[in-house]
């Protein structure tokens, strides 16, 4: 059965794109979780969708607007929230909408039929081409990588903000290279839940994983095998009930968040 | 005796209210000064200024003859109370270990010595067996005791204490002191406090501190400064001989 599956191309293409996500969303969702910045990581998702219009309408690939379109999100929501007087919560709200308003406006503006569209919006792992794939591996060695350099510093700032200042560390950027971070993650995982769902796989995995783990790291693994069995669990239960994979993902996330929380909730 | 913390005519403000009104602080080397003071005396505030976190609206503040951005590398800091997740996912290790991190350290990761250094400091604070525990795990007093092994782990020629025995028991707090006691041989220490009893003979000198500081160069408190410190008459409770940290009266 599992070869049968395995038979079809765009089939092996979605497990490893499962896997690729996983990796990116189990690594960057522990750092989400435990400096408690999901709706930022929510806002820069949706703001995104105005590097997609944008790509629509310049008739490239949206990856290529995509990227450098997050990234300054992510600055931005960074810079405001720290940097000024406006509530973080707030420059979030501005900045999502921003976003949005511009991928609105760019594909109302883009001539002719928007392909895809609703892939990027609620991600449709079925449709992942081998490109998408390689974009994906490379940002996921790109986030390890700089994790990796980083990990002392990102645990200090995610454990004591103020200790880090103290200690001379530049926090303020190492604040938005995190959300830089989590911008490209972001990308990763477009494809396979879109940005409306993204928020859903950077935060649940690293959330149970944060009840079962002692360490940063332990927690970065345990998130990456929770993300690939949801992923692989919600792609099952779509192929055979035919539903939307994104969906389906999440609500299996979900579902094992309960079972979790269930089991734990004395402690 | 060198002057390793220096601050003049300092002021600082928050939303157009004086937190801290024409400070004018110096400190020696190897010099044990105990700040004492109301609850929103703005004691933190003050710690916080030398540390370079606040900037103040007016004045000057030298640590090492440098600016406090600078010379905060010789500062060992504990604060009051660690904001921090108590579910967060970290050892005591990890905790300690963030204590030795130095800006030409970056890329390296933590080796051996620093392990070792970890060993000795817990054991300074008498949480040797702690190593491997999550910090969330532990009573208030523990974690108060592994924040202040982190402090000491870079072997800072300065300590900066924020209320560090309000939740240690009277035990250790001896216990504490005469650690610090030790620690004096190298640091210099300024610890802040609104209770008077934690302030005992291993003090050198003590200020008072409610917006303004009442500061002499001498470890006797002057009633009237109390008075003023706290905006209304204090019962003094001296100790005698040699826990006095009044004149005879």
């Amino acid at each position: 059965m599992i070869s049968e599956i395995l038979h079809y191309e765009f089939m092996r293409n979605a497990l490893l794109a499962v896997i690729l996500a996983g990796i990116a969303c189990g690594v960057m969702g522990v750092y989400i979780v435990v400096k408690r910045i999901s709706f930022i990581s929510g806002g820069i998702a949706h703001a995104s969708f105005g590097g997609i219009g944008l790509g629509y309408l310049l008739n490239i690939n949206p990856f290529w607007t995509i990227i450098p379109f997050s990234i300054l999100s992510a600055l931005i929501v960074g810079v405001i929230s720290k940097r000024t007087r406006i509530p973080e919560d707030t420059a979030i709200g501005i900045i999502w909408a921003l976003g949005m308003s511009l991928g609105v406006i760019c594909i109302a503006l883009t001539p002719g039929y928007v392909p895809d569209l609703f892939s990027y919006i609620f991600g449709n792992i079925l449709t992942v081409t081998s490109t998408d794939l390689w974009m994906m591996l490379i940002l996921d060695i790109l986030i390890i990588k700089v994790v990796f350099l980083f990990y002392k510093e990102f645990l200090t700032l995610s454990f004591d903000d103020e200790f880090a200042l103290v200690k001379g560390m530049p926090a303020f950027k190492l604040y938005l290279l995190l959300l830089v971070l989590v911008a490209l993650t972001v990308v990763v995982l477009l494809r396979v839940v879109g940005i409306i769902l993204v928020i859903a796989l950077l935060t649940i995995p690293a959330v149970i994983s944060k009840k079962l783990a002692r360490n940063l790291k332990r927690m970065m693994g345990i998130a990456i095998l929770l993300s690939i069995i949801f992923g692989i669990t919600g792609l099952a239960f779509s192929y055979y009930l035919n539903l939307a994979s994104g969906a389906t993902i999440v609500m299996v996330s979900i579902c094992g968040f309960l079972i979790v929380y269930w089991y734990k909730r004395d402690k | 005796m060198k002057e390793v913390i220096s601050l003049k005519n300092v002021w600082v403000s928050f939303n157009r209210v004086n937190v801290l009104e024409e400070i004018n602080l110096s400190v020696g080397e190897q010099e044990f000064l105990g700040i004492i003071g109301p609850n929103g005396g703005g004691k933190t505030t003050l710690l916080k200024v030398i540390l370079g976190l606040v900037k103040p609206d007016r004045g000057e503040v030298l640590v090492c003859g440098k600016s406090p951005e600078e010379g905060r590398k010789y500062i060992g800091y504990v604060p009051q109370y660690p904001l921090f997740d108590r579910d967060f996912p970290i050892t005591v290790e990890e905790v300690v270990l963030m204590g030795t991190w130095k800006q030409n350290k970056y890329f390296h990761s933590y080796d051996k010595e620093d392990q070792r250094k970890v060993q000795e400091v817990l054991e300074k604070v008498e949480m040797e067996g702690f190593k491997d525990e999550q910090i969330g795990r532990l009573s208030g007093g523990q974690q108060q005791r592994i924040f202040i092994a982190r402090a000491l782990i870079s072997d800072p020629s300065i300590l900066l204490l924020d209320e560090p025995l309000s939740s240690i028991d009277t035990r250790l707090q001896t216990g504490f002191y005469e650690l610090l006691t030790k620690l004096k041989k190298k640091s210099t220490i300024i610890l802040v406090t609104h209770d008077l009893t934690a302030l005992s003979i291993y003090v050198d000198k003590i200020a008072c501190l409610n917006k303004n500081l009442f500061y002499h160069d001498s470890k006797e408190i002057k009633p009237k400064d109390l008075e003023a410190t706290y905006r209304c008459p204090i019962d003094l409770i001296a100790h005698g001989i040699p826990h006095r940290v009044l004149k005879k009266h």
